[in-house]
């Protein structure tokens, strides 16, 4: 019969990022060690608050099932003597198992003949079972950072108080930190009762709704959602959308409640993206804008109270924020007052990297890169120069106060700056967006100028902590280089920047080239590496398969926007019977050119030496072909590049069918082996097409 | 309505009613209340030890000309130690709010992650800021290292932001409108301090002096380790990060130079750790034996 089981590790407040992966660790690994004890379920029901982290599963069996167990003892060889009887070794065996040797038997393994016994094994009450694997389900939640508070060393995100653990309404029996696992819970800290006794969940979630905790995210999360909702009713304004804060205060809360608070109109002569962040990063409010679109002087504050009838709660929020308006106000008076070029000045006294120099010398390099850009793209003299200005000027505002204090307004509050110098758009707007896509639900820049000065930036970060070692390895990254080179690859897809990266990379390297500590030829080795796997995956994301990625990827890494041209094309004629034979052909190519292979590229075929009727037609097409399928890829027809492509499938399936490639004469071998290479090139031109796996 | 005064007074009354030994500021210039050798040296070894204190936090940086209604160079800190970590230790702070008049039914109060590190001091613990309706008023941690040594027992530091606190009691929106005391606000006794060490700090500290004092300093702290004396030691080490803090607050360090110097810091407090443990070891750690009074004051 079905128990219910409850587990709730009753915690000091756990930081809100936290938990929702600590959660899906709580209820894959639960699942996984019940299978392994006998005891399925189905995945158990997890919610928490910062308080409290909970497990629920209904479906708890009772007890393990009765079983059948083998017992292996020692090898038969071993076991038996010459004339079949049990050795010392077997005997002890059976003296260790508690049996006679009467009960041992022959048992038949993968790896031999072992002596062994069948066993019936009673199952344990689940209650036992779980007294014993919970304290170590608990104890092994990878938090990303964890303390110790007890002698006994135990270590876990924050200490753990209180542990209520029942199946079927009884304890489960066991200790943990200290602390004994009971039938009781706990209130809210200030509104509930310190000590619950609950008997199953449904109970446990009532009782503590009654003692002002939603013990149900999804549920705080709907109270916060509708009360946003009614504030916006109330206000005629709309809430600033922003899910990250929203995910963030459902774990900041056992009872969420939305209050509305106000500030100076005055302080919306502060940049929007400064106020939204003043608010949102120390304040964790909600901003509002009004129905024109400005932000209005209000905000939305979810506290962990179930009211604030005499508004004090209100007065406090206001007080705090106005006190950090105040300062945002002074900043942005203050920064003001230096100019761009000042503070470009400055930046030869803040660092970038130590062995990378400062960051004065970066703004140089960028510029240079950005001059390089230009020219690839064929920039406009203007926007031109502004890509230039833009990046002079893009890490000046590193110095200002307003960035040290907010620094996820860098690259924004550059912008705003330069904006109001006067500044035109090909420069503030540049600058304002060069650091985005700062990760994967951020949008890459808009603009043209923000886009390739962008790729400057990310350019040289990647080829300098590259080029002196630093490079990301499991799930160390401490420059968010995979972020880098994925915002890399986002850019050019999105703007369908079509050109070589690699020479990009190599002018960054050499402008960084008294400085970098790796040669160049491991650089580019690792880094090529490293790059396909971020492309690899946007590719994946646009829905490619992964034997095509694979046939296009070496070539793409430096040409993602041709690369997935060529894929678009490739998805087209995959199910086209004629290329099932281009893909055999090729991997039979390649089998056969790979044992000759001695590392020269052969001559070409010699037309005079051909011997069968099905060389010359394969050559004849190979010839004819040749020409059209180089000028077609020159051109980035795709489409046109594989028709012809195609037109080889009936000639190489007949050449493979007739032609005996190893023939006795080795000069007539040589040249079939070099009309196959003169194919695979042609082949190859267009990507690898051996990497097909057929279905 | 409580003033500046009353509120250390209150909070000196309730943790030494909780066996605390309440402390004095100590004499010697620093950044942070976490400093004090009452905290950096008795959260070392295995001592049992409960010390609560008023300590005047120099920021040299933070120092705004008594311009700015909410930063201050120099500000009050309430630090308490207990060592060990009590199991209650979240419901003894939130006791001693109570013990300040706030009803925490009425406000809106939360425990938010904030770690703490003092690189300078080779220490770090896990933690939380205390918000209030949306105001830092305390910082509390669990220290896991300090001097570069791992703690055992665990303290918890409680660090109690006094003017925030006053701000939060009084409702003023200026720090310098406190009441420090009846017939006096903190502007009247604080204003023109801030204004004169804003001046000093930035503009007329002399940097040649303080380099040289700096190496002095760093010469004697590590002079008197050599003699066997971390205590002495320690002094010279704090007034080496004071000396530090000026010499930031006048952009005369570089970020490498910035490095080095923290590392050397940090080099006399973990050489200063290790020595103070020796020497307590050397004593027998004498509080290890139950204190005689703890039975009589205990709760």
């Amino acid at each position: 019969m079905a128990k219910e089981f409850l587990l709730e590790i009753g915690c000091e407040e756990i930081p809100a990022w936290m938990i929702p992966d600590a959660l899906d660790f709580l209820a894959d690994r639960l699942s996984a060690i019940l299978v392994e004890h006998h005891l399925p379920i189905q995945r158990p029901r997890v919610l928490a608050t910062p308080r409290r982290l909970v497990l629920h599963a209904p479906d708890m069996p009772e007890r393990q099932p009765d079983r059948d167990e083998v017992v292996t003892g020692p090898p038969t060889a071993i076991a038996c003597d010459a004339e079949g009887r049990f050795t010392k070794a077997a005997e002890g065996f059976a003296r260790k198992q508690g049996v006679t040797p009467q009960a041992l038997a022959v048992i038949t393994t993968d790896k031999g003949e072992y002596i062994g016994l069948h066993r019936r094994v009673a199952g344990r009450p689940a209650r036992d079972v779980l007294a014993e694997i919970l304290p170590e389900l608990i104890g092994a939640v990878p938090f990303p950072k964890t303390m110790y508070w007890r002698p006994d060393r135990f270590r876990f995100v924050r200490p753990v108080r209180s542990l209520l653990a029942i199946l079927g309404g009884e304890i489960i029996p066991f200790t943990l930190a200290g602390v004994t696992a009971g039938d009781r819970t706990f209130g809210h800290r200030f509104l509930g009762a310190p000590q619950i006794q609950v008997k199953n969940f449904a109970e446990y979630v009532q009782r503590l709704r009654d003692n002002f905790v939603i013990v149900s995210p999804e549920e705080r999360r709907a109270k916060i959602v509708t009360e946003i909702q009614s504030r916006e009713k109330e206000t005629g304004c709309q809430v600033w959308p922003d899910d990250a804060l929203l995910a963030e205060v459902v774990y900041l809360n056992e009872f969420p409640t939305v209050i509305r608070g106000g500030f100076e109109e005055r302080f919306l002569g502060i940049p929007r993206e400064v106020l939204i962040t003043v608010m949102r990063k120390h304040q964790k409010y909600f901003a509002m804008t009004r129905t024109d679109g400005a932000l209005a002087p209000t905000f939305l504050a979810v506290t962990n109270m179930a009211d604030d009838s005499e508004g004090l709660i209100r007065l406090g929020h206001e007080r705090v924020l106005r006190a950090r308006l105040v300062d945002a106000e002074f900043f942005w008076n203050g920064d003001r007052k230096v100019s761009l070029e000042e503070r470009r000045r400055q930046l030869a006294g803040v660092l970038f990297q130590e062995t990378l120099g400062n960051y004065l010398e970066k703004s140089d390099r960028l510029a240079a890169l950005a001059d390089c850009l230009a020219e690839t793209h064929s920039l406009a003299p203007e926007a031109r120069e502004g890509l230039v200005q833009a990046a002079r000027l893009c890490k000046t505002d590193l110095v200002t106060e307003m960035v040290k204090e907010l620094t996820e307004l860098q690259g924004i509050m550059g912008g705003l700056y330069a904006r109001e110098e006067g500044r035109p758009t090909e420069v503030w707007q540049v600058i304002y967006e060069h650091y985005r896509p700062e990760g994967l639900d951020d949008p890459p820049p808009e603009t043209p100028g923000g886009a390739l000065l962008a790729l400057t930036d990310k350019t040289d970060n990647l080829v300098g902590m590259f080029g002196i070692g630093h490079v990301p390895s499991g799930s160390k990254d401490p420059f968010g280089l995979r972020r880098q080179a994925a915002a890399l690859y986002r850019i050019c897809l999105h703007h369908g920047l079509d050109f070589d990266l690699r020479r990009l990379l190599d002018t960054a390297a050499d402008l960084l080239r008294d400085r970098l500590t790796v040669q160049p030829a491991e650089l580019f080795g690792t880094l090529q590496e490293f790059l396909a796997a971020r492309l690899r995956f946007f590719y994946q994301n646009d829905g490619f398969r992964y034997d095509e990625i694979n046939a296009v990827l070496t070539r793409a890494v430096y040409r993602p926007v041709d690369g997935r041209r060529r894929l678009e094309a490739l998805v087209a004629i995959r199910q086209v019977a004629a290329f099932q034979s281009i893909f055999t052909a090729q991997k039979r190519i390649k089998n056969i050119l790979a044992k000759e292979a001695d590392g020269r590229v052969r001559e070409a075929p010699r037309p005079d030496l051909f011997q069968q009727e099905e060389e010359k037609q394969l050559f004849a097409v190979a010839e004819k072909l040749a020409g059209a399928v180089a000028g077609a890829i020159a051109a980035q027809r795709y489409g046109e590049a594989l028709g012809h492509i195609e037109q080889f499938s009936r000639p190489v399936d007949v050449f493979f069918d007739e032609v005996l490639v190893m023939h006795p004469d080795p000069a007539v071998c040589d040249n079939r082996l070099r009309l196959l290479e003169r194919v695979s090139r042609i082949f190859d031109s267009f990507c690898d097409f051996s990497q097909f796996v057929m279905e | 309505m409580l003033n500046l005064q009353e509120i250390i007074f209150r909070l000196q009354q309730f943790w030494s009613s909780r066996n605390c030994v309440i402390q004095q500021p100590y004499d010697v210039e620093m950044g942070a209340g976490t400093m004090h050798p009452e905290t950096f040296l008795r959260v070392l070894g295995p001592e049992p030890y409960r010390v609560g204190y008023v300590m005047p936090s120099r920021r040299p940086a933070d120092g705004r000309y008594g311009d700015n209604p909410n930063r201050v160079y120099k500000h009050l800190q309430f630090q308490v130690i207990l060592k060990p970590s009590p199991d209650d230790v979240q419901d003894q702070y939130v006791q001693s709010l109570a013990a300040l008049g706030i009803d925490l039914r009425q406000h809106d109060f939360r425990f938010e992650e904030d770690n703490w590190e003092a690189p300078t001091l080779g220490a770090w613990g896990v933690g939380w800021q205390v918000l209030l309706d949306g105001l830092e008023i305390s910082q509390f941690t669990y220290f896991q290292q300090a001097g570069g040594l791992d703690l055992d027992p665990i303290s918890c530091e409680i660090t109690y932001g006094l003017e925030r606190i006053c701000t939060f009691i009084v409702g003023s929106d200026s720090i310098y409108d406190l009441p420090w005391q009846a017939g006096r606000s903190y502007g009247d006794i604080r204003y023109w301090e801030e204004v004169e060490f804003s001046r000093y700090n930035f503009e007329e500290a002399d940097v040649a002096m303080l380099r040289q004092l700096f190496e002095l300093y760093e010469k004697e702290a590590s002079r008197l380790m050599e003699r066997g004396l971390p205590l002495p030691a320690y002094d010279y080490c704090l007034r080496c990060s004071h000396t530090f803090n000026l010499l930031d607050a006048r952009g005369a360090i570089s970020v490498t130079q910035r490095v080095q110097i923290i590392g050397r810091v940090r080099k006399l407090a973990c050489a200063i750790a290790r020595l103070y443990v020796q020497k307590r070891e050397e004593l027998g750690f004498p509080f290890l034996a139950p204190a005689p009074a703890e039975e009589t004051h205990h709760g």
